[in-house]
């Protein structure tokens, strides 16, 4: 190890010296008591659930939820557009109907009737 | 100028147990952490007691904030408490809430620096009224004094202008005393990428202390 890098982890350390005031870990120790107490009370925890939800719109900042908001519409707005509609709209796939002549398979011969021949002479 | 006076002044380690001291408190911490696993409260506060202010050091010095240290290490003694039923005892309590406390900050310090309102004067001004780091050099010098208060300055500049990583290592190594191995559990990686980082930063830490060490 060098002579400067002695050095500098010699001034680093002197940041050991800086604490809390006095008392201050007490006051800790109590402030986390009071937490944790409250976290367990069992009356609680209907509105924790509702605490835990604004505790986590605020943890996640208003320009996230813009953004994340934008988002989401964009996202319902594409839904919306691509959602298929009715029956009536659909394209047709089926095959076109095409209308063809039915080839003669030879009618039996309709017999006349002896008055009509009778009427033509 | 100061270096000289600093090193000649005999600086106690805040972390550096014997290894039979290390494994005694190990004991002890299992028991208490078996017994804040059955229910007892008490047992999980003398926890808070005994983790409380080498935790509270490690945070700060990441920080360098004494407002959020408080919130912060209010979150980690939440956190370890809700996920106590889950610690199965493979690594120490010690290394575990380490891990939770490290992991928690380094978190929230990428938060901090996408939050526009927060500045370089956020940061506290430390141990300037600090008694204890005064009297390292003769407080009754009002020159001495001055110099004290600015190397107190520099040096938390310097370590804030050090990335998280970075930071990190140097506050668990340098100011806290942990050894290279404990870093490496705590951090999930190699003591390679631990020594590495330490000689990275104290090579910044020399560019912006230069002033200070000739």
């Amino acid at each position: 190890m060098s002579n400067e890098e002695e050095q500098i982890q010699k001034l680093i350390r002197l940041k050991r010296y800086e604490v809390p005031r006095e008392g201050y870990f007490d006051d800790f120790l109590e402030e986390f008591q009071k937490r944790r107490d409250g976290d367990a009370r069992p009356e609680a925890a209907p509105l924790g659930v509702l605490g835990k939800s604004i505790a986590w719109f605020r943890s996640v900042g208003s320009g996230r939820l813009v953004v994340a908001s934008g988002l989401a519409y964009a996202a319902l707005i594409m839904v919306v557009l691509m959602w298929p509609k009715g029956p009536e709209s659909r394209p047709d796939n089926r095959e076109p109907v095409i209308f063809q002549p039915i080839p003669d398979q030879g009618t039996p011969p309709v017999p006349r009737k002896p008055e009509d021949q009778q009427e033509k002479f | 100028m100061l270096v000289s006076e600093a090193s000649s002044s005999a600086i106690v380690p805040v972390f550096m147990p014997t290894d039979s001291a290390k494994e005694s408190s190990a004991d002890a911490d299992r028991e208490l952490v078996r017994r804040a696993q059955a229910g007892e409260m008490a047992a999980f506060d003398a926890l808070v007691v005994k983790f409380s202010p080498r935790l509270y050091g490690m945070v700060y010095h990441m920080t360098s904030n004494r407002e959020d240290t408080n919130d912060l290490l209010q979150d980690i003694f939440a956190k370890a408490y809700r996920s106590l039923p889950r610690f199965r005892g493979t690594s120490s309590f010690y290394t575990w809430i380490y891990a939770i406390a490290t992991n928690m900050t380094l978190n929230f310090l990428k938060k901090r620096k996408r939050r526009a309102a927060w500045s370089l004067d956020d940061i506290d001004t430390g141990i300037q009224n600090d008694e204890a780091m005064i009297d390292i050099g003769h407080a009754a010098n009002p020159r001495h004094q001055s110099d004290v208060n600015e190397l107190q300055k520099k040096l938390n500049e310097a370590m804030q202008a050090l990335s998280d990583d970075h930071r990190a290592v140097v506050t668990m190594f340098d100011i806290q005393g942990i050894p290279h191995a404990e870093i490496s559990k705590i951090l999930k990686v190699s003591e390679g990428t631990i020594r590495s980082r330490l000689f990275y930063a104290h090579q910044q830490l020399q560019g912006h202390l230069e002033e200070f060490i000739r």
